[in-house]
């Protein structure tokens, strides 16, 4: 039942999906778009059948049928697939002779698939009372969508061939409950800071982003993706009612985000935290988020419910929540939330990435330091698919010594990435000793963050970094 | 109106300016024998001991007298002298950003850093006419690298005349931009 491909075919869409341009796909003869669209279903986790020639031979009808599995009886959708170029738009009888067949094929919901777009009197139809749910439209721009985020977010199978471990349906990309730019949302910018290579300062880069933040008035929450909970480890629990000792140990936190990813809760506001430094709270991470992870597969429904949990306008401020229930006043949000991600491309990364406004990525000027840099790319690709963001802000060098080695890359790895389309934030973190002498101190309690080295170059350097990045971001 | 001052306070005051540069010690020394100077007396251990037990009696029945001692105390607290090192600002680090400008993007290509600098991929990002700057931006070695693979695809050929970073580029856009043919 499964639709076949010639290996050179196949070898043209694997090239689209490594970086999918719409004239690339336009390319394409109108029976290999056909066999295009079910390749990337197939890829996306459906068996496909091509019926086009058998079942519906005489012109537009359905060229496809989805079925959940091999073994599947019915199938869950029928699809039809217009190429056409961008000027020429799916009109009302389009959608309605396609409405008109899938009604006679059964009545089997079916996507309508156009490399195009939709005349308004078309996406009406679509959306009328005895349509409902019956056409799904998927326009030019959707589909393109549906292909990155399909591409980032699949792993070979038995056959070799990359696939979702389940069925991606489009419809989470159309629904639009998640689009960052549809949502209802807080006044809260989303920052994640990101790269899959380890010891690049990400943690440090996180954590001093938001006390310069915190400094400057910002109600800042600290999220702590990583299940090695460095972030957390470095923001203790306040000791209430005494002066902070570094000679007793921190008081013990008892709640985690893991919490909200095992179902125990559904918002992430009652886990918010208080930490030692005033307008700064934290979403604490633990060890069993190494044990939650399912990796850089596809779960569409997870990681768009993330994107609301995080936007959420619930998600506010703990201490002010109380009193604003107490006086019945307005809410107050956070102003900036500020995720920080492991090295490795975990499900906890995606998630943190598509919730994200905007994405920072610290880089370490070393041998290593750009290998599967681009994969990470690939991740941010996918995700802004889900949700529209991740929007990335730029890359700053970090942990900066400068010696004939680093010179003589930095220009090569400027080359590079504006190659990627990845803007330059030219306040670079140099090395200096005072940014582990800081941790130390606030591991064990202390209120000393970098902040607290009046000379520390490291600290001066994280308060220029934060305001070239307020200029990009144009957020307060 | 001028204030009238005690003699003792003119005398023994021990904020003047000359006192300034004193240690601590030296002021307890100064303020002592201007102290045994106006009582015409000899022995300072003696004058000593019997300034700080009158002061203690007068503090505990005169609070402003308590509140000038505080006062001077505070006043001479150490000052901590600013050597050069502590004034001077952190040193920050600015990365010069590339004066060029990417005429197209190249997504999903391979990142590494540690490979010689392809003057295709140069071209394809920047275009004919940056393509000289880019390649200005690297060291001679650098440039001898990427004009091998330049030499690879046009065997026989290499720059004219003696191997300056001016020739290796003028070879490789040449070559690279299909002017040479």
């Amino acid at each position: 039942m499964a639709i076949a491909i010639e290996t050179a075919l196949q070898k043209r869409f694997e090239d689209i999906f490594k970086a999918p341009k719409l004239e690339d796909i336009l390319a394409l003869e109108p029976p290999e778009f056909e066999r295009f669209v079910g390749y990337v279903f197939t890829c996306a986790g459906y068996t496909v059948e091509l019926v086009s020639s058998e079942r519906f031979p005489d012109g537009p009808g359905v060229d496809l049928d989805l079925y959940t599995s091999e073994s599947a009886k019915r199938p869950i959708a029928r699809i039809e697939a217009r190429r056409y170029k961008p000027d020429r738009k799916l009109r009302f009888s389009d959608v309605a002779r396609f409405l008109g067949v899938l009604q006679l094929a059964g009545g089997i919901p079916g996507y309508l698939v156009t490399t195009s777009d939709f005349a308004d009197p078309a996406t009406i139809a679509a959306e009328m009372e005895t349509a409902h749910g019956k056409a799904r439209l998927v326009n030019g721009k959707d589909l393109m969508r549906y292909i990155t985020y399909i591409g980032g977010s699949r792993a070979p199978d038995a056959s070799g061939l990359k696939r979702t471990p389940v069925p991606v349906s489009p419809d989470w990309l159309l629904s639009g409950s998640h689009s960052l730019q549809n949502m209802e949302r807080s006044n809260a910018y989303v920052l994640t800071v990101a790269n899959n290579k380890g010891g690049v300062a990400k943690t440090t880069t996180a954590l001093n982003l938001g006390l310069a933040l915190a400094e400057r008035g910002k109600r800042v929450l600290l999220v702590d993706m990583d299940g090695q909970a460095s972030l957390t480890a470095s923001l203790p629990l306040p000791e209430v009612g005494t002066m902070p000792s570094r000679t007793a140990p921190p008081p013990e936190r008892k709640h985690f985000i893991t919490e909200y990813f095992a179902g125990q809760v559904s918002d992430l506001g009652p886990l918010v935290q208080l930490t030692r430094f005033s307008n700064l709270w934290v979403l604490p991470a633990n060890g069993d988020m190494h044990r939650m992870d399912t990796g850089g597969g596809a779960r569409p429904e997870a990681e768009a419910a993330f994107v609301r949990a995080i936007h959420s306008p619930s998600l506010m401020v703990p201490s002010i929540a109380a009193t604003t229930q107490a006086l019945n006043t307005a809410p107050v949000s956070f102003d900036w939330i500020i995720l920080d991600t492991s090295p490795a491309q975990t499900f906890f990364t995606r998630l943190a990435l598509g919730a994200s406004d905007g994405v920072l990525m610290p880089i370490n000027v070393e041998a290593f330091v750009a290998l599967g840099l681009s994969h990470a790319f690939d991740t941010i690709r996918t995700m802004q698919a889900l949700s529209g963001g991740a929007k990335v802000i730029g890359y700053t060098i970090t942990r900066w010594k400068s010696t004939a080695y680093t010179r003589g890359v930095i220009k090569n790895l400027q080359f590079q990435l504006d190659a990627e389309g990845v803007p330059l934030l030219v306040t670079a973190i140099p090395y200096d000793s005072k940014i582990d002498e800081a941790l130390s101190t606030t591991m064990a309690g202390g209120l000393r963050g970098l902040f607290g080295f009046n000379r520390s170059a490291a600290a001066a350097s994280y308060r220029d970094l934060l305001d070239e990045m307020l200029k990009k971001v144009g957020h307060a | 109106m001028t204030t009238a001052t005690h003699p003792i306070e003119t005398q023994v005051g021990a904020s003047s300016q000359a006192d300034a540069n004193l240690t601590t010690t030296q002021r307890v020394a100064q303020a002592t024998k201007r102290v045994a100077e106006f009582l015409h007396v000899s022995d300072q251990k003696r004058v000593e001991a019997a300034i700080t037990e009158i002061m203690v009696e007068e503090m505990l029945r005169n609070p402003g007298f308590a509140l000038r001692v505080k006062g001077r105390y505070d006043e001479l607290a150490p000052q901590k002298k600013p050597r050069s090192a502590q004034t001077r600002e952190p040193k920050k680090v600015k990365i010069t950003p590339l004066d060029l400008t990417p005429i197209r993007h190249i997504e999903g290509r391979e990142i590494d850093i540690t490979k010689p600098i392809d003057p295709y991929f140069l071209f394809e990002v920047y275009g004919a006419a940056q393509l000289p700057k880019a390649l200005g931006y690297q060291t001679l070695p650098n440039l001898r690298e990427a004009l091998e693979i330049v030499q690879e695809r046009h065997p026989g050929t290499k720059p004219k005349g003696r191997l300056t970073k001016e020739t290796a580029i003028a070879y490789i856009v040449a070559y690279v931009t299909g002017a040479a043919n």
